[in-house]
C-alpha cells in the first residue's frame, strides 16, 4: 500500500465514521421523537 | 417582524431548564464542528499561525502523508479514553445508587467511545503498516504483535461485548448491572494502553507527551500547538456526540415508559 493510499484510507475512515454515526443518531432521533409525539397525543 | 420571529419565552421552570440545555448543546455542537474543521484545514493547509506540517523529504519519515494522522490518531485515542472514563464513572454511580438515570450516560458514552476507539484503531493500523517494521517480519505481523495494539484491541472487544450485551438482555435492571460490570472491566484498558508503550521496551509505539516520552519524537512550536489543539478538538467532539446521544437515550427511555403504561 502506498503512502497516499494509506493517508486517503485513514482520513476517509475518520470522515465516513463520524458522518455515518451522526446520520444514525439523527435518523434515530427523528423516529423516536415521532413515536413520542404519537404516544403523547394518545388519549 | 422581530416580534413575529422571536422565540417564545419559556413559561415553567422545566421549560426554562430545557431551553438552557438546548442552548448549551447547540454551543457545544457548533464549537466542536468548528474546531474539527479548523484542525482538518490546519493539517493540510497553512493557517495564520503557521504552515501545514510537512514531513516530505525527512529522512526519518517513511510515509509523510500518512504521518499527518499524527494530529488525529492520538487525539481520537484521548477522546476514547475520555468516553470510557465517563462510562466508568456513570457505571460506578449506577452500581452505588442503583438508579437507572445513570444508565443513559453510561451507554451513551460507551457507544461514542466505541466509535472513536474504532477510528483510533483503524488510523493507527494504517500508520503502523507504513512506518513500523521489525526485521524479518511482514508489516501486518509487526502491527498485530505490537503490545499497545493488542491491549487496545482487547479494550475494543470488551466494549463491543458491552454494546452487544445491552441488545441481548431484556430486563433493564439486569442490563444496566451487567453493562456496568463490563464497563468497569473495559476501562482497565485505558491505563493499560497508556502504560504499555511506556513500560515495555519491545513496544514500537512512540510516546510524544508526558513522562516516558521519546526524546526523538518530541514536538515544539506550531506542530506542538496543533497537537494540543487536536486533542482539545477531539475531546470537544466527544462531548458534542455524547450530549446528542444522551438526549436520544433519554427520549428512548421516555418512549419505553409511555409504552409500558399504555
Amino acid at each position: 500500500m502506498t503512502d497516499a493510499t494509506s493517508a486517503w484510507l485513514g482520513f476517509g475512515a475518520i470522515a465516513a465514521g463520524l458522518a455515518a454515526y451522526l446520520a444514525h443518531v439523527t435518523r434515530k432521533s427523528i423516529l423516536v421523537r415521532r413515536r413520542l409525539r404519537d404516544l403523547e397525543a394518545r388519549p | 417582524m422581530a416580534a413575529a420571529t422571536a422565540m417564545p419565552e419559556p413559561s415553567s421552570p422545566k421549560a426554562v431548564d430545557e431551553a438552557r440545555g438546548q442552548r448549551t448543546r447547540l454551543t457545544v455542537y457548533v464549537a466542536a464542528a468548528l474546531a474539527v474543521a479548523v484542525l482538518a484545514w490546519a493539517t493540510w493547509f497553512p493557517t495564520p499561525w503557521g504552515p501545514a506540517p510537512d514531513w516530505t523529504g525527512s529522512p526519518d519519515v517513511a510515509a509523510p502523508m500518512t504521518r499527518k494522522l499524527f494530529f488525529w490518531h492520538p487525539a481520537l485515542a484521548w477522546a476514547t479514553f475520555a468516553a470510557y472514563v465517563t462510562t466508568f464513572a456513570a457505571s460506578v454511580a449506577y452500581l452505588n445508587e442503583r438508579d437507572l438515570k445513570f444508565d443513559a450516560p453510561a451507554r451513551s458514552a460507551a457507544e461514542v467511545g466505541f466509535l472513536l476507539n474504532t477510528l483510533a484503531l483503524v488510523t493507527g493500523t494504517l500508520w503502523g503498516l507504513q512506518e513500523w517494521s521489525r526485521s524479518g517480519q511482514a508489516p501486518i505481523a509487526t502491527v498485530l504483535t505490537e503490545p499497545k495494539v493488542l491491549v487496545v484491541l482487547v479494550m475494543w472487544m470488551t466494549f463491543a461485548a458491552y454494546l452487544l450485551l445491552r441488545r441481548m438482555v431484556d430486563d433493564e435492571t439486569r442490563r444496566a448491572r451487567l453493562g456496568a460490570a463490563f464497563a468497569i472491566l473495559g476501562v482497565l484498558g485505558v491505563p493499560a494502553s497508556f502504560l504499555t508503550s511506556r513500560l515495555l521496551p519491545k513496544s514500537l509505539h512512540p510516546d510524544v507527551v508526558g513522562a516516558g516520552a521519546n526524546p526523538d519524537a518530541a514536538l515544539s512550536g506550531y506542530p506542538e500547538a496543533l497537537f494540543w489543539f487536536s486533542a482539545a478538538a477531539m475531546v470537544l467532539l466527544f462531548v458534542a456526540l455524547f450530549l446528542a446521544r444522551l438526549r436520544l437515550a433519554r427520549l428512548e427511555d421516555r418512549v419505553k415508559d409511555l409504552e409500558a403504561t399504555a
